[in-house]
């Protein structure tokens, strides 16, 4: 406890001081890329019969959303002077992000990856070691995610003292999931300038749930805005699970009756989580956003529609959120935000496989 | 209400000068019968003065490899908190010393924490240790198992503020876990350098016994924390013992057992002379 309350303690301060605030947004900007596009896609809003916009975070510097948060929270290592920053990865884009951060920001980085994981996403690997970090390989339980987290926590509490746990999703125990989203709210507010007006929904993939939180966010007062949540079909905790507790945080979780946290299973390693976060759960609970699930093929089906048709490669995780969105009935007058939240190149061996299991069966 | 036993026992030992000894088992691990056996010559030989028996759980996040290990064979045998309970409520009769749970909490959780706690209370476990569990979010659990009469046993660290380890204590019963260092359970060479100061502290602010458990895997650890507690838990090293007695009797455990006892016996002597 003693370190999350420092960190909540560190982490109120920061906030708060003008010369982290500018450290961040400047890097933000000239580092990151920010602010990424808000691209009007003509092909999606003719497919849709609604005007459908994507944020292009797959734009962001590293690929993904996940540079966002990795360089507040490595920004906030820096200044609370602790030398190494410890994180886990399930798709390895976190794990990129955070050893970007550290390599920029002069951290030792170790990233803990699940097993099965490394297994499927070994170009990322090949990246964080590259860019100077350590890559541990995580063998205990099913090798993902979950996995990678209870590896990272471990380390972190042996060495609270010199070592930051950098989390990369709004899950865990406080402050993380709040820090995540603060750090990932810039996507949402972006979109809220760049927007002539509000949209009438927004949509975003749901794993952790760190890209959706940042997008929803900002917009939580703005009644007339729905958001759409979407899980994978295989680790749909918001919509097939029941209040748990796991890494520290009380939500929605998979579990069975003996309370044993259940096996998921989703083609987007990104979304192969048990948990999600709390915040998530409250929106859930008080109606504020609707959950739903996307299968794989539908999610590849987006994936490749995305390619031929638009010249995007859009993370398998990102096209569950398209899947959704194309799969739905619109108004004329809806206009749509999808967070486009990483690039998929990470993902053409997955996807390439998936398709020729397909034509085989 | 029932008396409750462990209560009693602590208390007991500590006003007659007496270190407490007690040993963590991974429940119905490496099986059923195994381990019911087990606790009957723990009880039968004295060995110790109270057991703590672990439910498995998926995601062990206290939990260092050895632990972690018999966790994950015991889970993969079917073992769940139901018939951890229902083995030691069948040997309940037959065993005098007190019984400790160790859950994480979403096990409690699972299928409703009351239908737990009755299950946990009737199978005649004095307390709980939740190790996912902070003091701070401890109340409702705390106060559901009281209902039970089942104690809540909360764990500090040499991490812990001065003013945490006073809410802690008082909140803490019938003993404080004081968790010996950073990390995971787990045996370790060396304990850190500053835990003689930090615990002599917990000792003082703390108006229940303090236990110190995490990493003590020698009769000689033993003794350098018992002097600055009231007991010592050992988990991973008796599993260790456990493992290399897997085929045959439980020799090992008993013979590492007795070296730590007599270490303490030793020290209890010295302090008297």
């Amino acid at each position: 406890m003693t370190p999350l309350i420092e960190l909540e303690e560190a982490y109120r301060s920061l906030k708060k001081d003008p010369c982290f605030k500018r450290e961040l947004k400047g890097l933000l900007e000239s580092f990151t890329g920010r602010p990424t596009p808000l691209y009007l896609s003509e092909k999606l809003t003719s497919y849709c019969g609604a005007r459908v916009y994507l944020k292009r975070e797959d734009l962001c510097h590293t690929g993904a959303h996940k540079i966002n948060n990795a360089l507040g929270q490595g920004l906030a290592a820096r200044y609370t002077s602790k030398k190494r920053v410890v994180a886990e990865t399930g798709a390895g884009q976190h794990g990129v992000a955070c050893a970007t951060a550290a390599a920029l920001l002069d951290l030792e980085c170790t990233v803990y990856m699940g097993y099965r994981d490394i297994e499927r996403q070994s170009e990322n690997v090949s990246r964080m070691r590259m860019l100077g970090a350590r890559v541990e390989k995580v063998d205990t339980g099913e090798g993902t995610l979950k996995d990678a987290v209870n590896a990272a926590i471990q380390d972190w509490v042996s060495d609270p003292l010199r070592t930051y746990y950098l989390l990369g999703s709004c899950v865990g125990p406080h402050p993380y999931p709040l820090m995540v989203r603060d750090f990932q709210s810039v996507i949402g507010r972006e979109v809220k300038k760049q927007l002539k007006g509000l949209p009438t929904h927004l949509a975003a993939c749901v794993g952790g749930g760190s890209n959706s939180i940042g997008l929803f966010y900002p917009f939580f007062r703005e009644s007339g805005v729905s958001m759409t949540g979407i899980e994978a079909a295989g680790a749909a905790s918001l919509t097939r699970g029941k209040v748990g507790v796991l890494h520290g945080s009380m939500s929605y979780l998979l579990y069975g009756e003996d309370g044993q946290i259940e096996l998921t299973s989703s083609a987007a390693p990104g979304l192969d989580y048990s948990g999600v976060g709390p915040e998530h759960s409250f929106y859930r609970d008080t109606g504020r956003a609707e959950y739903v699930r996307v299968d794989d093929k539908a999610a590849v089906d987006a994936f490749m529609w995305m390619m031929r048709n638009e010249g995007i490669i859009p993370a398998l995780e990102s096209s569950h959120a398209l899947a959704w969105v194309m799969g739905r009935k619109w108004k004329k007058d809806d206009t749509v935000v999808v967070c486009l939240s990483g690039r998929g190149e990470k993902d053409l061996d997955i996807v390439r496989g998936f398709l020729e299991k397909e034509g085989n069966q | 209400m029932k008396k409750n036993i462990l209560r009693e026992k602590t208390r007991r030992l500590k006003s007659s000068g007496k270190k407490g000894l007690s040993f963590f088992l991974t429940g119905c691990w490496p099986s059923t019968e195994r381990f019911t056996e087990l606790l009957k010559i723990i009880d039968g030989e004295d060995l110790a003065d109270f057991v703590e028996v672990g439910v498995p759980f998926s995601d062990p996040l206290a939990d260092g490899p050895v632990i972690r290990r018999a966790s994950g064979e015991a889970i993969s045998s079917g073992v769940t908190l139901e018939k951890i309970t229902e083995a030691a409520a069948d040997i309940r009769n037959q065993i005098k010393m007190p019984l400790v749970l160790m859950s994480y909490l979403n096990v409690l959780l699972a299928g409703g924490i009351e239908k737990n706690l009755e299950a946990v209370s009737g199978a005649g476990f004095s307390a709980l240790i939740i190790p996912d569990l902070p003091a701070e979010e401890s109340g409702s659990v705390s106060g559901a198992a009281r209902r039970f009469g089942i104690d809540t046993v909360l764990l500090a660290s040499p991490s812990t503020s001065q003013e945490r380890l006073k809410m802690i204590t008082r909140r803490s019963r019938p003993f404080l876990y004081y968790v010996s260092s950073f990390g995971v359970t787990g045996t370790r060479p060396e304990l850190p350098e500053d835990l003689r100061e930090k615990l002599s502290l917990a000792l003082r602010v703390s108006p229940c016994p303090v236990y110190c458990g995490f990493g003590i895997s020698s009769p000689a650890q033993a003794r350098e924390v018992a002097a600055f507690s009231d007991g010592v838990i050992i988990g991973s090293a008796l599993t260790k013992k456990i493992i290399s007695s897997s085929s045959g009797c439980f020799n090992p455990v008993k013979k590492f057992a007795i070296s730590i006892r007599r270490q303490l016996r030793k020290m209890e002597d010295n302090a008297r002379n």
